[in-house]
């Protein structure tokens, strides 16, 4: 009940009641599936929630238009050849190369930039105020009023091995996803969604 | 204490010695403003006993526009007085107070028993190679010595729960920070409320009371000069302060991980190219820490930790900028605490073998991107904002003793403070060409005016309707003056500076007011002396 009556009251599942009603449920269905396995963990509970959170993933990069992570733009090459340039010439070691050329590299550093990006607070509760993204259509998804319910659901969740054992592969396969993906989606990294609603809805049920 | 953790301490000391003062007076590259005007102010105290305005050992000093605390520019004049007056000199005097920050630590994390042994060197470690306390030791500001003084003042402060005696040590640290950085003037007052609030049953006790007599007396003394400027606008920054609205959002960004781990500080004079506040692996054993903090909230030690972690960005917060890393300096202390506690509970968890060969490829990984951000990008990219290019310049004009010039300050910051230093202009003669009005007044934020002129320069904007009739050098930046102005008012480039990106930096044009009044075709009124001479001279020949 007290996930659903969060969900009413959740900016993000409007924004994506908007564009899709489909993927809205989904994401309720997600959120109340890991509530229930994080509260009473089975099988069962396990293992819907193992399907729907795939199914979520599965939406996130459908909706994300998936770039080349070594793709860069005409303004880009032009940085990365001031990069090149301001090495010292190092004959020995190809220094410059190997830290502005190589395509693994570029592809590691905008790996980071998206972990960094996924796991910024802000974005979840402030719209991404006051460091808001160029080129990303910041919205809000939680009202801030729910940060510290946040916090003391993550704190309760790990406290408790079982809770542990499903939050966290859930939450690091979401973040892997995103930094390699981005979230640059319509509907944001979405995979976030169900694991700070049912975050929140803990740290609620849990105030002593 | 191990024989061996010593050596290892020694080891980090002797490795930070070499990262904090390597290429110290190159990178950053120029010497930025707000470097510069500390670094005349403590020449012209060393000189004279006053500032550049001739107000004798103020409390606050005036800078453009603002004032500065007074603490650092005191602390240079040894320096200045011992090695001269350099760049080094000033980034040298920041770089001893970041190091004597790595034993404190070490000490705290010990004695709060976050951590011992391996670990506790490890979050030394880690401190010690932060980009964000290497950046602001290696350069001439104030938040270095106040980092350090408000560090060393939770250090006694936490020790004092022991033993009392340490508590009026405590005081009179806190105290001194308040002079050190604007951070610190706010701060302390809030930290110190909310400890008194927290501890109360520690803190007011019997046996207490004594130290706390002294404290008090200790803080009431020391705050004197402070209460005297109270009243006037010296004793706030000059930063406006931004809406409550987004206060809450902009607190939440200084612990988000995004802020600390991932993405620099967005000011790109106050942050290296690629590289923010720490290395990006160290989000694992902050969140970790974070959450082991959380979960014990009631001891005393993570008590203490969540104070120091949530009131260090309150100052910063308040004010407009998104994520200020020199006013949120006192943040890093808690975040390195956290950071500790996750690294301990990791060693726990992960088997020995296993975590050492793991944290040497991310050590490697961390000095290879201190390297690239600090030591190869930032020279590059930040040239420009750091002021490189005034070096050359006051080189060209020491060069041209019979030249006067006129540096354009329509864009560029007041440029006056690195050009005196540069000069080593004698501050006795700085402070007679000054407004005498501003001493007497001093502390109530007179106007500031860019306009100065002493040995052979003035600096105030171009006045196109004069200074082309006279005989001097016009300098200024890429936009300053352009081609067309250049022809049509017969200016004759003499110097130029550029960045390492190949963007001017300054242009110099020498004038040539005979040659600008032949050529005009409507000629000025002050054309009529500058001809009449030119004909008297033909007539003589």
């Amino acid at each position: 009940m007290l996930t659903a009556a969060l969900l009413l009251i959740t900016p993000w599942f409007w924004h994506t009641l908007k564009i899709s009603v489909p993927i809205a449920i989904l994401l309720a269905l997600t959120s109340i599936s890991l509530f229930f396995a994080l509260i009473n963990i089975n099988k069962k509970n396990l293992i819907i929630f193992i399907l729907l959170f795939t199914a979520t993933l599965i939406v996130q990069v459908k909706y994300t238009k998936v770039q080349d992570l070594a793709y860069f733009t005409e303004d880009q090459k032009r940085v990365q050849r001031e990069y090149l340039n301001a090495y010292p010439p190092i004959y020995w070691i190809p220094l410059a190369h190997w830290l502005e050329g190589r395509p693994e590299t570029v592809a590691f550093y905008r790996i980071k930039n998206n972990l960094g990006e996924a796991l910024d607070v802000n974005q979840y509760f402030f719209a991404t105020h006051p460091r808001a993204r160029v080129g990303i259509n910041e919205f809000h998804k939680f009202h801030f009023i729910f940060l510290p319910f946040f916090v003391l659901g993550l704190v309760y969740i790990s406290k408790k091995a079982e809770s542990r054992t499903i939050y966290l592969p859930a939450l690091v396969v979401g973040l892997a996803l995103t930094a390699y993906i981005s979230d640059s989606s319509s509907l944001g990294a979405i995979f976030a969604f169900p694991l700070i609603l049912s975050a929140i809805t803990l740290g609620i049920k849990n105030i002593k | 204490m191990k024989k061996i953790e010593i050596i290892i301490l020694l080891v980090i000391l002797f490795l930070s010695i070499f990262i904090y003062s390597h290429q110290l007076s190159s990178i950053p590259p120029g010497f930025y403003i707000d470097e510069a005007m500390p670094a005349y102010s403590a020449y012209s105290i060393l000189k004279t006993a006053k500032d550049e305005y001739g107000k004798l050992l103020p409390v606050a000093f005036r800078f453009f526009g603002s004032y500065n605390t007074p603490l650092f520019i005191y602390s240079l004049v040894p320096a200045v007085s011992a090695l001269g007056l350099s760049i080094t000199t000033v980034r040298l005097t920041s770089v001893v107070f970041g190091i004597l920050l790595i034993p404190t630590i070490w000490f705290l994390i010990q004695k709060m028993k976050i951590s011992s042994g391996f670990i506790a060197l490890l979050g030394t470690f880690i401190f010690a190679i932060s980009p964000w306390n290497i950046f602001y030791a290696r350069i001439g500001y104030e938040v270095t010595l106040a980092f350090f003084l408000s560090t060393l003042a939770a250090t006694t402060l936490w020790l004092s729960f022991k033993n009392n005696k340490y508590l009026p040590i405590s005081a009179l640290l806190f105290s001194l920070a308040t002079y050190a950085a604007y951070t610190q003037r706010f701060l302390v007052p809030i930290f110190l409320l909310f400890f008194l609030l927290v501890f109360r049953k520690q803190v007011f006790t019997k046996s207490n009371h004594k130290a706390l007599t002294r404290s008090l007396i200790i803080i009431l003394v020391t705050q004197i000069p402070n209460f005297f400027l109270l009243t006037t606008p010296a004793f706030f920054p000059k930063s406006d302060v931004s809406s409550s609205s987004y206060f809450l959002a902009k607190l939440v960004s200084y612990f988000s991980p995004r802020s600390l781990f991932f993405t620099p500080d967005p000011d790109p004079q106050r942050s290296i190219p690629e590289l923010s506040t720490l290395y990006f692996w160290l989000v694992v054993p902050y969140i970790i820490g974070a959450i082991k903090l959380f979960q014990k909230p009631r001891l005393p030690q993570n008590k203490f930790i969540l104070l120091l972690l949530f009131t260090a960005p309150i100052p910063a917060s308040l004010t407009k900028d998104p994520f200020s890393t020199h006013r949120a300096m006192p943040l890093l202390l808690p975040v390195i605490l956290i950071i500790t506690m996750g690294l301990e509970t990791l060693s726990q968890k992960i088997k020995k073998y296993l975590f050492i060969p793991a944290l040497i490829p991310l050590i490697v990984y961390s000095f290879l991107m201190l390297y690239r951000g600090y030591f190869v990008l930032l020279p590059q990219q930040r040239a420009m904002v750091w002021g490189a290019g005034v070096d050359k310049l006051a080189e060209y004009i020491l060069s041209n003793p019979n030249s006067f010039f006129i540096i354009d300050t329509n864009r560029v910051k007041p440029p006056y403070a690195a050009l005196a230093f540069y000069l080593a202009y004698p501050p006795e003669k700085f402070q007679k060409q000054v407004d005498q009005t501003i001493k007497n007044n001093y502390y109530q934020n007179p106007p500031f005016s860019n306009h100065f002129k002493f040995a052979n320069l003035e600096t105030r904007p171009i006045n196109w309707g004069v200074d082309i009739y006279k005989k001097v050098i016009l300098v200024g930046d890429n936009i300053a003056i352009s081609q067309t102005q250049a022809a049509e008012h017969s200016l004759e480039k003499v110097f130029e500076v550029k960045d390492p990106l190949d963007k001017i930096v300054f242009e110099a044009y020498k004038t040539n007011p005979k040659e600008k009044c032949l050529n005009s075709i409507q000629k000025d009124p002050l054309c009529e002396d500058i001809l009449s001479s030119v004909d008297n001279n033909t007539t003589q020949n």
